[in-house]
């Protein structure tokens, strides 16, 4: 894994780990170095009241496998079905002392625990001034591509990046989905951590000892000189794709990978289009009064005379996600896509 | 009554006067000041003068402290009672600083490590005269960055060529005319880097990718560049600002050894300093040409001695006969007398003679006004008045703003003949050389003369050839024969 920027200092041995696990690796660690962190969720042990069926899941997609058995019920509470529940007992508890880590498993479900985030523990802070603070971290995954259908499959991270308050993290591998997490846990504010459903079996190279990743420093994945790629999440992946294509026809790109969405990294990608003079943004949310748009905005308000092409977006069209295959593929932006966009804006 | 909140302000002390450092404060907070007391020194651009009370009142507050330069206007210091409380001093002091931002101080906050090298765009290009000519150039098509640099520099921007994007001046196109008129766009000059940390690993410095990207290119180690990005990295704009410091630095350093040369280049110059490079380089749009005379003065020298013997008290010197002697001409070819804006030409019926008087760190040109009146006595005693107070800061404006004509002598360190700039809105100036023994040709023989070389610098858009030349020779005839003079 190229990542070409402020990453924490890492002396000591590797692996090779999947994002899930990565994730896991960062909980279970707090967990022991920290008694105030919990975690709850649906099924985020799994098997409650079930002979022999205790950690039976470790959530739906097996990110909080393993910790149950360790820490306990008390610390891995398996919860009713009420998002809204889980999360104004995670902000109660946040407010109280504790670190929870509240699990929503479809972030398309925050719709039903909307007002404890953005009307509770966002402001918190703020009202009470500064003597309160909120802890919490809501983990919740994202995306399409998983023939999940269209209330499983949303990118909704434009919704809690608009919200002051919130702090919104996107890794896009496993190395820093790890080190992302374990800031996320330490900060005293309330993060939303979205995980990518269909990057969970991702591999790179993750250190065994526990680092935290600073929020608001992009990392650059890719290098070059002739396109600005800004990519989050799983986009990140098409678009270092791309970029390697590109590279054989001597095209090169600095591909950019925020990680973090609130705080955002305007500075280093505004440096990069200083550099290139052009700019493809890719994200897999829908365009409108969303993240693509927002960052073509920053650069068109703050390096507009750096530009020498026109911004290109690449995302979703407007409408919710398909669930027929064929049409979630042609819906989801791919490395086709991105190439085409750069294509465009290079004048090619 | 403790409602009675009054602001003591930087004054105006003259047209040309927009700000002022100040100096020192004679009082201290909580003295009890009456009207006329004097508070505090503060220094224009050519003078040191005492701010007095305007009114009465316990000092309450000193919100300019010494060293810092506040525009007209602007709130030094508070008076009031002594039962004034300090929320109505504070809040006093809060509306002044809302109602006029511009006049706040620099505080040392304001100084953020961006902000700092925007401090130093002095104009100092030079000789960029043809540059600055041209009408109204606000439909040229620039960038924004290229048409603030030409407002900063005096750059009219009908005067570049424009190469960038459809047409457009940029930056570059800006830098490249101003260089090739001999003349160098200030860089964003950060603290010169540290030499020894070129070596040092720097993979533990926060820096944003790019700027570790083109450090690395550019061989600039992290450790030199100043920090002013984002979550305290180094950002690009610090790598590109160490790398002018070094480009900069460099050819001084194989010029010579001597380090300390290169640290007082970036010592910010004084505002009188600020006020004789805008004046000169104003007056570079003059075009001017100069008429040069030589004119004995054995006459002059004996009635001199005259009338310096007749009364032990009195020291009429040279320069004073000569002063006289400008005046008289002036008055007598008064196309020379003139003030020219570049519009209008203004003239006068008394000779104001602007006299030069070098003085620490500058020089400043104290006026004889109606010279043409005063006699030789009446001359030599305020001349030594000016110059005695201009040495010591000590003039008032209307003392050496204006004039119709200037004189600058340099005969004192045996210089022969030079040539002045002319001192705008001023048409001409007479540049004196010393008074020396010469051998000099009378009656087809050789013979001795104490003479000197006189040149009179003069603004062709207002004084044509014949008339400075007429006006040299009316000068040389009274300095010749001196008692012409009295008629």
């Amino acid at each position: 894994m190229t990542n070409n920027s402020n990453n924490a200092q890492v002396t000591g041995k590797t692996s090779i780990k999947t994002y899930r696990d990565a994730i896991n690796d960062a909980i279970r660690e707090e967990m022991r170095r920290d008694p105030t962190v919990i975690v709850l969720g649906e099924e985020v042990s799994g098997g409650a009241g079930c002979d022999g069926e205790d950690d039976a899941y470790g959530g739906v997609f097996g990110v909080t496998k393993g910790l149950m058995p360790e820490f306990g019920r008390e610390r891995v509470i398996d919860t009713p079905i009420s998002e809204a529940a889980i999360i104004g007992a995670a902000a109660g508890a946040a407010n109280n002392g504790l670190r929870p880590i509240a699990e929503l498993m479809f972030f398309d479900f925050i719709g039903v625990s909307f007002d404890q985030i953005f009307n509770q523990a966002a402001k918190f802070r703020y009202m009470f001034g500064g003597k309160s603070k909120t802890p919490m971290v809501i983990r919740g995954t994202v995306g399409g591509g998983w023939r999940a259908g269209a209330q499983h499959s949303s990118m909704l991270h434009s919704i809690v990046t608009h919200i002051a308050g919130l702090k919104v993290v996107m890794p896009s591998n496993a190395y820093d989905a790890k080190g992302l997490m374990v800031q996320a846990i330490r900060d005293d504010d309330p993060v939303i951590f979205l995980e990518h459903k269909v990057m969970y079996d991702n591999e790179c190279e993750v250190p065994d000892e526990q680092y935290a990743i600073p929020f608001g420093e992009a990392a650059f994945p890719r290098q070059g000189k002739d396109v600005t790629i800004v990519a989050i999440s799983n986009m990140v992946t098409h678009a270092i794709a791309a970029a390697d294509i590109l590279a054989q026809e001597g095209i090169s790109c600095d591909v950019i990978d925020p990680r973090t969405v609130s705080p955002m990294d305007d500075e280093a990608i505004l440096e990069s289009v200083e550099v290139t003079g052009r700019l493809v943004v890719v994200d897999e949310g829908n365009p409108r009064c969303g993240l693509a748009s927002d960052i073509a905005g920053i650069v068109a308000e703050k390096g507009f005379h750096s530009l020498r092409a026109p911004i290109r977006t690449v995302t979703a069209p407007h409408t919710p996600v398909p669930f027929a295959p064929e049409l979630e593929d042609a819906y989801l932006p791919n490395v086709d896509k991105v190439l085409a966009a750069v294509r465009e804006v290079l004048g090619a | 009554m403790s409602n009675e909140i009054k602001s003591i302000q930087m004054p105006k002390w003259g047209m040309e006067m927009s700000e002022g450092e100040i100096n020192t404060w004679h009082v201290e907070i909580g003295a009890q000041i009456n009207a006329e007391d004097d508070l505090v020194d503060v220094e224009t651009s050519k003078i040191i003068n005492t701010v007095t009370a305007a009114h009465s009142g316990v000092l309450r507050a000193i919100v300019a402290q010494p060293g810092e330069t506040h525009d007209v206007g602007a709130l030094l210091g508070v008076l009031a009672s002594a039962e004034t409380s300090e929320a109505e001093i504070q809040a006093f002091i809060d509306s002044h600083k809302t109602a006029n931002t511009e006049a706040v101080a620099p505080e040392p906050v304001a100084a953020e490590p961006v902000a700092a090298p925007v401090a130093a765009p002095a104009p100092q290009v030079s000789n960029n005269t043809a540059l600055a000519e041209g009408g109204d150039d606000s439909h040229i098509a620039a960038s924004p960055v290229a048409r603030r640099l030409a407002a900063e520099y005096g750059v009219n921007l009908n005067n570049i060529n424009g190469t960038g994007r459809h047409g457009r001046i940029s930056k570059g196109d800006l830098e490249a005319a101003v260089t090739a008129a001999g003349g160098q766009l200030i860089g964003t000059n950060p603290a010169a880097p540290a030499g020894a940390a070129k070596h040092a690993d720097d993979s533990q410095i926060k820096a944003t990718p790019v700027a570790r990207r083109m450090a690395q290119e550019l061989g600039i180690n992290l450790h030199e560049c100043r920090v002013s990005g984002e979550r305290g990295r180094v950002c690009k704009a610090d790598v590109e600002a160490a790398a002018a410091a070094l480009k900069n630095k460099l050819p001084a350093q194989s010029a010579s050894a001597n380090t300390a040369a290169s640290s007082s280049e970036s010592q910010a110059i004084s505002g009188m300093r600020k006020t004789i490079a805008g004046r000169l380089q104003l007056s570079q749009t003059a075009p001017h040409y100069r008429v040069q005379i030589d004119a004995e003065l054995d006459n002059l020298l004996a009635t001199r001695k005259q009338i310096n013997d007749a009364n032990s008290e009195t020291k009429i010197s040279v320069n004073d006969f000569i002063i006289k002697a400008c005046a008289s001409a002036l008055i007598r070819v008064p196309a020379v007398n003139v003030q020219f804006d570049g519009e209008q030409v203004s003239y006068f019926n008394d000779a104001d003679i602007s006299v030069a008087v070098a003085i620490k760190d500058g020089l400043i040109t104290p006026i004889i006004a109606g010279a043409n009146k005063k006699g030789l006595e009446g001359i030599s005693h305020e001349m030594r008045d000016l110059s005695t107070r201009a040495k010591l800061n000590r003039l008032k404006p209307e003392e050496f703003q204006g004039g119709s004509f200037c004189i600058s002598n340099l005969g004192m360190y045996g210089i022969k003949q030079f040539d002045a700039i002319i001192n705008p809105p001023q048409g001409a100036i007479l540049a004196v050389g010393t008074g020396e023994q010469r051998a000099v040709v009378k009656n087809g023989e050789l013979a001795v003369a104490t003479v000197i070389s006189l040149t009179l610098s003069s603004d062709h858009r207002i004084i044509d050839g014949a008339v400075a030349a007429e006006f040299m020779a009316v000068l040389k005839g009274f300095l010749e024969q001196p008692a012409t003079m009295l008629v």
